[in-house]
């Protein structure tokens, strides 16, 4: 047991225990544990298995950026270790290791798999014979991937909530830098919100003793107002969006300027075996011990290349731990150093460790001096030194990512060894560690300097009342600045035998990438892509800078002209679900939907309404059309008021058919060309009164029409107003011999033939709602379409049927209906027709008038057309063996070849056969003709129909 | 008979034939436990048996009413209010600007003008009030409804639950949604999920009508 007395800064509850499992045996911890710290405790070294090689990890880092303690938590895998809290009952698994985590069989590759499995070997073996690649497939796919998602998932208790917060500064990091920054902007009047993906706000206060600050500082954001959210992670900038992941809470932040503090990622050294359980970062290390309190070893060793390990040296060796020996690479002692030594601590600088050797876990250490890695040294001195902890700091490396996403640019700082932050956008600032800022006092000076200079550019304060304070901000960071880093050796590796790694994700190494250089992949995008350095869960937290020194060294370029890789989102591990959510997909239902759903109906989607398709027996249903009456709802309908003084010019613009002629209270059927007289749409118009029209179009059609007009009035400038009432009414086909003596019951208006005409209008009380009726049909038997307030719809629609129950009306659907127009050949724009399709050869020459006054759209291409269809007509057919043919087969010309294609077919108990539309070559286009339909291995004919299957004449809809 | 008449729902009679106008909401609602009553030619959902629990949402998270059956009415000229900024009149009604030359009037007394097109039907509303209105709205809009951005008056078009709508802020802690009349059942969805998240739920229109008598005198 590794637990230590309790800390100042623990987190944990003595006096609540916690029971978990892992790989099915109990651990006890305590609350405020994580997985990690509570295994830790209990024993466990070893918490994963690498990528390819299935080398032994233990924790490193503690702080969810490294790979190396990846577990399954109650059948989720990819869960940090390291931060994931205990809870009770748990059941924590280990990843990617089998049978066991101690008895991997997978780890044959590290002993015997290395020459085979270089960087990119999958593009060099596992490819001939090419017929066995299924199986290499099936091989490489179970032993690729970190953990296995369950066949079936369980119902989550969580579903995505998506919270849109604006504000006017979003400030990412909850560090001193971050605090003091949300702080003082928000008592400048700034609405501000801060993201932090810790469970507690305070960044590195909190394991390195200035837990009282953080809470002060956490405080006073909270007092001035601000919005702190914890267990936040920012993912990723999108345009001036920031997502933050919190639970099961996905924040879009909208902010008019961010500010990122985001602060530094601690390195790890490259050298042989440094990926050994027991090699752990200071930092890592650090938060075991004061935050856990847990004991991270017995006997240490430093290596080190800046303040951080001599500190965490100190903390380490008052807690009790055997502070074997310090390295630091730097030459000149500082006052950590001193202070190493006057507790009897040695310390060599320039020093560095160069191997880690252990079976299972560290054992020892080899340190050696930095000149000696130098080529063409003399040999100098090693030390080994037995311990089971080695405490490594390569340095830190600013967490730039969320900036550069948003657009900010890096630059090599050789002083200090890293890329660090040069041009933020206007809206972005940056604060703290992040910046270079980052002691105790002049990170939170830092970030009270971000603030001021945020809430000024936010206009929530005059920037001459602060540009006095400003300055003495910043004089007060220059003072404060600290002991420089020095830049730790890209690889410290002492050439013996074993593996130095770059990138803990990946397993990549040292070597692997200078064999990548080798063969050519030289950049570090190319690099990146070849051996898949910074593809990994840490997303080069901890190797991009590693990488980028070891690829400077191959290839002899400096490090600035290496460069980063391409930062880009997801920042942080988020689930797939939070992302994918739960859909808003926006569905339109008639005000009688729920009758249709009492009446059985069968519901689909038709365009983005939900739509019923038929009631159970389409054949049924439109039999009864022609029997009796049915009722189809259609108030998926597109509805435009177009009024003015203006209004039938307008409409002459946009029709090729002749508008203004019609009189008032009639109806005309109406096709709608574009430009190059292409049919785009068709409907009905009504004129209501001199100076008013209601103008129908098809459902899918609707917005594209009113886009359209839209677009024209603007450029005409006539004097039209539109208004869209496509939702506002309902609209409800009464059809069938029987539809006249129905409608009567219902309506005082006289609706006889000779009162109520075809494509006449009229307006009165439909069951005591106020209804524009109109005498105009789609499925060929006498038709009135009744338009109402919507909020009648579902009164009318019950008024009908009840009325027409005593005559047998039925209700029909989509599915029925479009049985009885294709039995009328009436189209159906966008299946019956494409974009090549204009009314001649559409077989609809009687909708253009290219005699009328008005000029008007397409009619240039229309006059061409009239002369010159084009090479194809659209026809009726029929198939005398009772098979409908794919709508979409091809129509065949002489030669064989596709010249054609059907549109529609169904097959017709009215008529008991199979008819159908389809474009055929213009040769074929007259009534007798057969055409030959491919469908498949099929070859079907069919005879050419020109006029409507039923009622060719329009008797019925006359009548 | 002005050519538009037939855009306009009946106000009502005594006739047991009478057409009695239903909200897009009316049918989720009365699953949620809704009890409708006939008011005004309108079936109007005016608790969901427990006014008390009605109370406590509108006082301490949220709660969200039919406001179907407000009349509205798009008007079309110059009018006096400026772009995002309605204007309450003399009768209770807001005068929301759309464009420069037309805007919707929503509620209010006055007799229509005679130009004016009957929009009543056109679009489904849907109050939301409390303390979490604006938590609330923001689980599925992303339009800025902080009081600084948007104060009592402001009226923004823009995307409702992925579907065009208006926001109208009609006090300080409630805001009117308008959206597509055939949109209301996919919208009464969005926000009894989004609600759940935050303890809030559905309010009758006697709950919110003492609601809003109290914060007017307050």
């Amino acid at each position: 047991m590794t637990r230590l007395p309790g800390q100042p800064a623990e987190r944990i509850d003595r006096d609540a225990v916690v029971q978990f499992t892992f790989d099915g045996k109990p651990v006890s911890a305590f609350a405020g544990d994580t997985i990690g710290s509570a295994l830790y405790a209990a024993g466990q070294r070893v918490f994963s298995r690498s990528f390819k090689y299935h080398r032994r990890r233990g924790l490193m880092c503690c702080s969810g950026s490294c790979p190396n303690c990846l577990v399954t938590v109650d059948g989720a895998p990819g869960v940090r270790a390291c931060t994931e809290p205990v809870s009770e009952g748990a059941k924590v698994e280990h990843l990617n290791a089998r049978p066991s985590l101690s008895f991997d069989a997978m780890a044959v590759i590290d002993k015997v798999g290395g020459p085979f499995t270089p960087p990119g070997f999958y593009y060099k073996t596992f490819i001939r014979p090419r017929s066995l690649w299924p199986l290499y497939e099936k091989v490489l796919r179970n032993a690729a991937g970190l953990g296995r998602l369950p066949e079936r998932q369980a119902e989550r208790s969580w579903k995505t909530e998506y919270r849109r917060r604006h504000a006017d500064l979003l400030v990412v990091g909850g560090g001193a830098a971050g605090l003091a920054a949300a702080a003082t902007a928000a008592r400048l009047g700034a609405d501000v919100v801060l993201a932090d993906e810790a469970a507690e706000l305070g960044g590195r206060l909190l394991w390195e003793g200035g837990q009282g600050l953080a809470a002060e500082l956490a405080a006073e954001a909270h007092d001035a107002g601000v919005e702190l959210l914890v267990n936040a992670s920012a993912l990723g900038h999108y345009d001036g969006l920031v997502a933050v992941w919190q639970g099961s809470t996905l924040h879009q932040i909208r902010a008019r300027r961010q500010l990122y503090a985001t602060g530094a990622i601690e390195q790890p050294l490259v050298f042989r075996g440094n990926d050994l359980p027991g090699v752990m970062l200071s930092g890592g290390a650090r938060r075991l011990a004061e935050l856990y309190s847990v004991k991270p070893g017995e006997r240490a060793v430093v290596a080190t290349s800046s303040d951080r390990g001599l500190e965490a040296a100190l903390a380490l060796h008052a807690r009790g731990v055997e502070i074997v020996l310090v390295a630091d690479l730097r030459e000149s002692g500082s006052d950590a150093a001193q202070a190493l030594t006057a507790a009897g601590i040695e310390v060599l600088s320039g020093w560095t460790v160069v191997g880690a050797t252990g079976a299972s876990h560290v054992e020892a250490a080899v340190l050696s001096p930095i000149e000696s890695l130098k080529p063409d040294a003399a040999p100098e001195p090693r030390v080994e030194l037995e311990c089971d902890l080695l405490v490594v700091s390569g340095g830190c490396s600013p967490a730039t990512s969320l900036p550069t996403q948003a657009g900010a640019t890096t630059t090599y700082d050789a002083e200090r060894g890293h890329f660090a932050l040069s041009e933020l956008p206007a809206t972005v600032s940056a604060a703290g560690e992040l910046i270079g800022e980052g002691g105790r006092r002049q990170a939170q000076v830092s970030g009270e300097l971000a603030g001021v200079l945020a809430a000024s550019a936010l206009g929530f304060a005059d920037e001459s009342d602060l540009s006095g304070r400003a300055e003495s901000l910043r004089a007060e960071i220059e003072n404060g600045a600290g002991n420089l880093e020095a830049v730790p050796p890209p690889d410290a590796g002492d050439g013996r035998r074993g593996r130095s790694f770059a990138c803990f994700c990946e397993d990549v190494t040292a070597k692997d990438i200078h064999l990548a250089v080798q063969e050519g992949y030289d950049s570090i995008e190319l690099c990146k892509r070849f051996t898949t350095v910074t593809m990994g869960p840490c997303q080069g937290r901890m190797c991009q800078l590693n990488a980028a020194r070891l690829i400077s060294r191959e290839t002899g370029q400096p490090l600035a002209a290496v460069g980063t890789t391409t930062a880009r989102p997801p920042w942080a591990t988020v689930p797939l679900g939070a992302l994918a959510g739960a859909p808003l997909e926006p569905a339109k239902r008639s005000a009688i939907h729920g009758r249709h759903r009492e009446l059985g109906a069968q519901i689909r989607w038709a365009g983005d309404w939900r739509r019923p398709y038929d009631y159970g027996d389409p054949e049924g249903e439109a039999l009864a059309v022609h029997q009796a009456a049915g009722l189809i709802d259609v108030s998926t309908l597109g509805k435009l008021l177009v009024r003015g003084p203006d209004a039938a010019a307008f409409l002459d613009r946009l029709y090729p058919n002749r508008i203004s002629t019609l009189a008032p209270g009639r109806v005309r059927y109406g096709v709608l060309t574009n430009d190059a007289g292409r049919i785009t749409d068709d409907g009905t118009l009504t004129r209501l009164d001199e100076q008013t029209f209601y103008v129908t179009t098809t459902s899918s059609g609707a917005g594209a029409v009113e886009q359209w007009f839209s677009w024209w009035l603007a450029d005409w400038r006539l004097d039209v107003i539109l208004t869209d009432l496509t939702q506002a009414l309902c609209a409800v086909n009464l059809a069938g011999p029987r539809a006249r003596e129905i409608l009567a019951t219902v309506t005082d208006l006289d609706v006889s033939a000779a009162a109520f005409g075809y494509l006449d209008a009229r307006q009165g009380d439909v069951a005591h709602a106020s209804a524009l009726m109109m005498r105009i049909g789609f499925v060929g038997e006498l038709g009135y379409e009744l338009h109402f307030p919507a909020a009648l719809g579902e009164h009318v629609w019950e008024a009908l049927l009840s009325a027409g129950s005593e005559h047998g009306i039925r209700p029909f659907g989509l599915e029925p209906q479009r049985i009885l127009r294709l039995q009328k050949q009436h189209i159906i724009v966008g299946q019956d027709t494409d974009s090549e399709s204009n009314p001649y050869n559409a077989a609809m020459p009687w909708a253009v008038k290219l005699d009328k006054d008005e000029d008007f759209i397409g009619k240039w291409a229309l006059e061409r057309a009239a002369s010159d269809p084009g090479a194809t007509m659209l026809v009726g057919f029929t198939l005398p063996d009772g098979r409908a043919p794919t709508e979409g087969a091809a129509v065949l010309d002489d030669a064989g070849h596709p010249a054609g294609q059907v549109t529609s077919t169904r097959r017709s108990r009215q008529l008991n056969q199979v008819i159908g539309m389809a474009w055929v070559p213009a040769a074929l286009a007259t009534d007798g003709q057969t055409i030959t339909i491919s469908d498949g291995d099929s070859r079907l004919y069919g005879t050419v129909a020109t006029q409507p299957f039923h009622d060719p004449a329009g008797e019925l809809l006359r009548s | 008979m002005s050519s538009l008449s037939f855009l306009t729902p009946p106000a009502g009679g005594s006739s047991s034939a009478a057409a009695l106008a239903r909200s897009p909401f009316e049918r989720p609602a009365l699953r949620a436990g809704g009890r409708a009553q006939p008011r005004d030619g309108w079936q109007v959902v005016v608790d969901y048996g427990d006014r008390e629990h009605e109370r406590e949402l509108l006082a301490q998270t949220a709660g969200f009413a039919d406001r179907s059956q407000l009349r509205k009415l798009e008007l079309h000229g110059e009018h006096r209010a400026a772009l995002g900024l309605a204007q309450l009149d003399g009768d209770g009604g807001w005068l929301c600007p759309v464009t420069p030359t037309r805007a919707l009037l929503l509620g209010g007394g006055a007799s229509a003008p005679d130009d004016a097109v009957d929009l009543t039907c056109g679009y489904a509303a849907l109050q939301l009030t409390g303390p979490s209105a604006n938590e609330l709205l923001a689980r599925f809009c992303a339009i800025d409804v902080r009081p600084t951005v948007m104060p009592v008056g402001a009226f923004r078009p823009g995307s409702v639950a992925r579907t065009p709508g208006y926001v109208l802020r009609t006090a300080e802690d409630s805001l009117l949604l308008l959206v597509g009349w055939a949109t209301g059942g996919y919208l009464w969805d969005v926000v009894m999920t989004a609600a759940t998240h935050l303890n809030a739920g559905p309010v009758g229109a006697v709950a919110l009508a003492e609601h809003e008598a109290v914060t007017a005198r307050a």
